[in-house]
Order: structure tokens, then C-alpha cells, then sequence
């Protein structure tokens, strides 16, 4: 391992340790390292997104001009209208972000409805078109109607469905422990990650440090708060 | 003191030193607990176990900081098994701005520029920016929206891409993602070309997918770390995702118990 190596390493470990000593409490090292989480992030998505508009736009543009090819020139019109979007910030001309704002959700609406519609909609009603051959199949559509009767809320509809939409509310009562069980899973899961570099030499030497500040702190806070 | 009156007090930072305690000790010595395969990781390693020579392999990923430890692992082991199949090519592509460092971390990982010939056998075109309307250009005509790969290449100094214009020419699509991206590449690819998706998904949006998956609109899935770990075993290539298996079993242990201990305090309370 190089000395750089190394380096980045205990940086990495030494930001990751600030950021777990919010599980104590409240502090100035966890707000550093969390300013440095925002600002590095956001410092590396705008020098992304300069080289993105030089690649996809600028370059294509420039070629437009030199060739005069009509299909570079009008990559003009983006960036304008990306351009258009910085009046946001002025309260007597925001209306002309409005253009931008507008064109993006249009083109936004118009390439997604058609692929959503197939997905969500007709792919769904397909998908639960499935024979009732297996314990799975019909467990599955019942599950469907149930909840479906569940969001029925004309009241004769509901009458008539007798104990149905209550079986839907415990599905979904299921759904949502999956939902939340998936949840806990997945943190459990950055942890581990989060742990399996800790765990390992160099990074592993700075944990009982942290540790040792952590206790020297709580040990000053209750011996001040006691001489209170 | 009185039971209740010992629930009662605030355990917090106790209950963090002792998931931690929890988690690390399994990971610096691990049980060994087997790890079964779910069916939604075989059919992802089915499918890219049957590909042919030739065939076009689209990595879309949005692989950040905050989903690394759950989705990197997912991300090496698919790339791992798809550098093993002789002639098949890969195209790694980034919609999330820190996207393209992990892709690189995990293509240095497997020893990708060793392993086969850039351009020839692989591209990675780096982050595009536009979501689902990148998506959709890529697909329709993927020399018009881009022109030069993640290090500046021009794309038609690539082999590779000669061939490779939209989404007729992917054989396979899987992203790797914890956000609305996957659903972009079912509105893309799937809904107009037919293109075969698989995700590589936080456990978060597990639940989300498995409407797809079940309407046999992708063809597979693998959930957050766990299946990680399975594809790690089925490809035989045990990494840190095997290794965290047994920690994560122990944290869910210990959960189930905090559940437990935090209902016998409600029904006292209901008592009282």
C-alpha cells in the first residue's frame, strides 16, 4: 500500500468516524464532516455537469457554426433555455424560467407516458393475469381483490364485499412490515459495508481513538453539569 | 427499580455500541452461515450465464456514497461473472454523478484492463446527465447523444460501438440503482424494443420491484447486500458480501429481540 493510499484512508476513516459520533450526540466534528460530505459531493456534480454540457451540447454546437450544419446549430436552444433557468433566482423575471421549467416537464411527460403506460398499467393488468394453477397464483389474485375492494369507498360496494376489504387491510399491514423489515435490512447492510473498511489496518487503529475522545468527552460533560 | 421502570430509561447509545458489537464481531470472525439462493438472484445468474458471444451487456448504475455498501457488491460480482464469458461485451453506464467512480474502482477491482481490451471488450461511457430522457436517447440513438466515452475517447475509435447504435443492439440491460432509474429503463428499453431487464436494487426498493419481476417484466433481482452475497457464491468468488451475511443475520436477531423486549414494555403499559 502506497503512502497516498494510506492517506486517503485514514481521511475516509477519520470523516466516516465524525459522522458516527452523531449516535452520541449532537457536535462540531460530525457537522464538519458532514459540510465536507455536502460540499465535495456538490463540488463534483457541477464540474460533472460543465463536461456534460461541453460533450453534449457546446461541442456539437460549435461543430453546428464550422459546418453549418443546422442540427448542431440548434443545440443552441438548450442551452438557452438551461440558461433561462438561473432567473429563478429574480424575483421580478423568475416568470422566463417558467419556459424552461415547462419544456423540461413536456418532454419529460411526453417520453416517459408511453413506456409508463405499458409498464404500469397494461404490463400490470397482463402480470396478474396468471393461471390458478398453484397455492401462489391463487393467493396472489385473491390478495389483488382484496386490496383493490379495500380502496372502495362507496359504502353499498362495501356492504356487499362483506369481510373482503378487511383481508385487504391486513395485506397491505403485511405489505408494509416487508417494506419496513426491507428497510431495516438495508441499513443493517450500509453498516456492515461501512464496517468491513473500518474493520481492516490502517483504518481499524483510529476506531479506539475515537472511542477514547467520545468517553473523555462524556466524562467532562457529567463532571461540568455535576460542578453545576 | 421496577422492570417497567428499567425499560423505561433511554438505552440509546447502549443499543448503538451493542448493534455494533453485534455486527463487528461476526465480521472479524465469521460463523460460516450458509447463504441460500433466492430465486430472483439464480434467474439474474441464468441469464447472464447463457450468454452468447457477441452479445451486448448494458451496466447502468447510480451507485453513490450512500448506496455503496449495499449495491457495489452486486455491481463487482455481475461484472466479475460477465468478464468470465468469453466475447460477450460490456457497456457501463453512469446516470448519478458519482456513478463513473465506482464503475472504475470496480473495473481496476477485477482487473478489467488486464483481463480484456478496452474498447474491443468493454466501454464505459461515464455519466450522462438527463435521466430518463439520456435513457431514451441512448436507446433511440446512442452515436447521436454521445460522442466521446468516460476518458474522452471519440466513440468511433472504439471498435466496439461500431455495431452498437440503440437498444435493439443490448442484449441485456441491468442497473444497479436505489432510485426511480430502473423504471426508466423498463419505460426505455423494455416497453418499445423488448429489451431484457434485470435490477440490482437496495432493499428499500425490493418490495417496488417485485410487481415487475412478478409480471415478468425483468428477469431478475438482486436484493441489497444479500443478494450480493448469493451471486458471489454462485459464481464462486466470495467477497465482502458472503462475509457480511453472518453479521447481518446476528443484526436481525438482535432487532427481533429490541422488537420483543419494546412489546413487552407497550403491554405492560396497556396493563398499568
Amino acid at each position: 500500500m502506497t503512502g497516498v493510499e494510506t492517506l486517503s484512508i485514514l481521511i475516509a476513516t477519520t470523516l466516516t468516524l465524525m459522522m458516527y459520533t452523531i449516535l452520541y450526540r449532537e457536535n462540531p466534528a460530525f457537522r464538519f464532516g458532514e459540510h465536507i460530505m455536502v460540499g465535495s459531493t456538490v463540488g463534483h456534480a457541477i464540474v460533472l455537469a460543465v463536461f456534460q454540457i461541453r460533450d453534449l451540447a457546446w461541442i456539437k454546437f460549435y461543430q453546428g457554426i464550422t459546418t453549418g450544419d443546422i442540427r448542431g446549430l440548434a443545440y443552441i436552444i438548450p442551452m438557452v433555455l438551461g440558461i433561462l433557468l438561473y432567473f429563478q433566482f429574480s424575483s421580478k423575471y423568475r416568470f422566463i424560467s417558467r419556459l424552461s421549467i415547462a419544456m423540461m416537464l413536456g418532454v419529460g411527460i411526453a417520453l416517459s407516458i408511453r413506456g409508463l403506460l405499458f409498464v404500469n398499467v397494461v404490463g400490470q393488468i397482463k402480470g396478474a393475469m396468471m393461471p390458478l394453477t398453484s397455492i401462489k397464483n391463487i393467493a396472489y389474485l385473491i390478495g389483488i381483490i382484496c386490496v383493490l375492494l379495500y380502496f372502495v369507498y362507496e359504502e353499498r360496494a362495501s356492504r356487499v364485499a362483506g369481510p373482503l376489504p378487511k383481508v385487504g387491510r391486513y395485506i397491505l399491514m403485511l405489505t408494509m412490515g416487508a417494506y419496513f423489515a426491507n428497510a431495516i435490512m438495508g441499513r443493517v447492510s450500509i453498516v456492515i459495508g461501512t464496517l468491513n473498511t473500518l474493520l481492516v489496518a490502517p483504518a481499524w487503529y483510529l476506531i479506539p481513538i475515537a472511542l477514547l475522545i467520545v468517553i473523555a468527552d462524556a466524562f467532562t460533560r457529567r463532571k461540568k453539569s455535576a460542578e453545576q | 427499580m421496577s422492570l417497567r421502570e428499567t425499560l423505561d430509561r433511554n438505552y440509546k447509545q447502549i443499543i448503538y455500541l451493542c448493534l455494533f458489537a453485534v455486527i463487528a464481531i461476526p465480521l472479524m470472525n465469521p460463523i460460516g452461515l450458509p447463504v441460500p439462493i433466492d430465486k430472483t438472484t439464480r434467474d439474474v445468474y441464468d441469464r447472464v450465464d447463457s450468454l452468447q458471444p457477441g452479445d451486448v451487456v448494458v451496466m447502468g448504475s447510480n451507485i453513490g456514497a450512500s448506496i455503496y455498501a449495499e449495491v457495489y457488491p452486486q455491481y463487482v460480482s455481475i461484472l466479475e461473472h460477465l468478464f468470465r464469458k468469453e466475447g460477450v461485451k460490456v457497456i457501463l453506464v453512469g446516470h448519478g454523478t458519482e456513478a463513473p467512480i465506482f464503475a472504475e474502482k470496480a473495473l481496476n477491482e477485477i482487473k478489467a484492463y488486464d483481463r480484456k481490451e478496452y474498447g474491443v471488450d468493454f466501454v464505459h461511457l461515464g455519466y450522462i446527465a438527463g435521466g430518463e430522457a439520456a435513457i431514451s436517447g441512448m436507446c433511440r440513438d446512442l452515436h447521436s447523444l454521445l460522442n466521446v466515452d468516460y476518458e474522452g475517447h471519440p466513440l468511433s475509435d472504439l471498435p466496439m460501438m461500431e455495431d452498437i447504435n440503440d437498444a435493439n443492439d443490448f442484449t441485456i440491460i441491468i442497473d444497479f440503482t436505489a432510485s426511480a432509474d430502473s423504471q426508466f429503463w423498463l419505460n426505455q428499453a423494455y416497453a418499445p424494443y423488448g429489451t431484457d431487464v434485470a435490477f440490482g436494487l437496495t432493499a428499500v426498493k425490493v418490495p417496488d420491484a417485485y410487481a415487475y419481476y412478478t409480471a415478468g417484466q425483468i428477469f431478475g433481482i438482486l436484493e441489497s447486500l444479500k443478494g450480493a452475497a448469493q451471486y458471489e457464491v454462485l459464481i464462486n468468488r466470495p467477497g465482502i458480501a458472503v462475509k457480511g451475511m453472518d453479521a447481518q443475520s446476528m443484526a436481525h436477531l438482535f432487532y427481533i429481540g429490541l422488537i420483543l423486549i419494546c412489546n413487552v414494555k407497550y403491554f405492560m403499559g396497556e396493563k398499568k
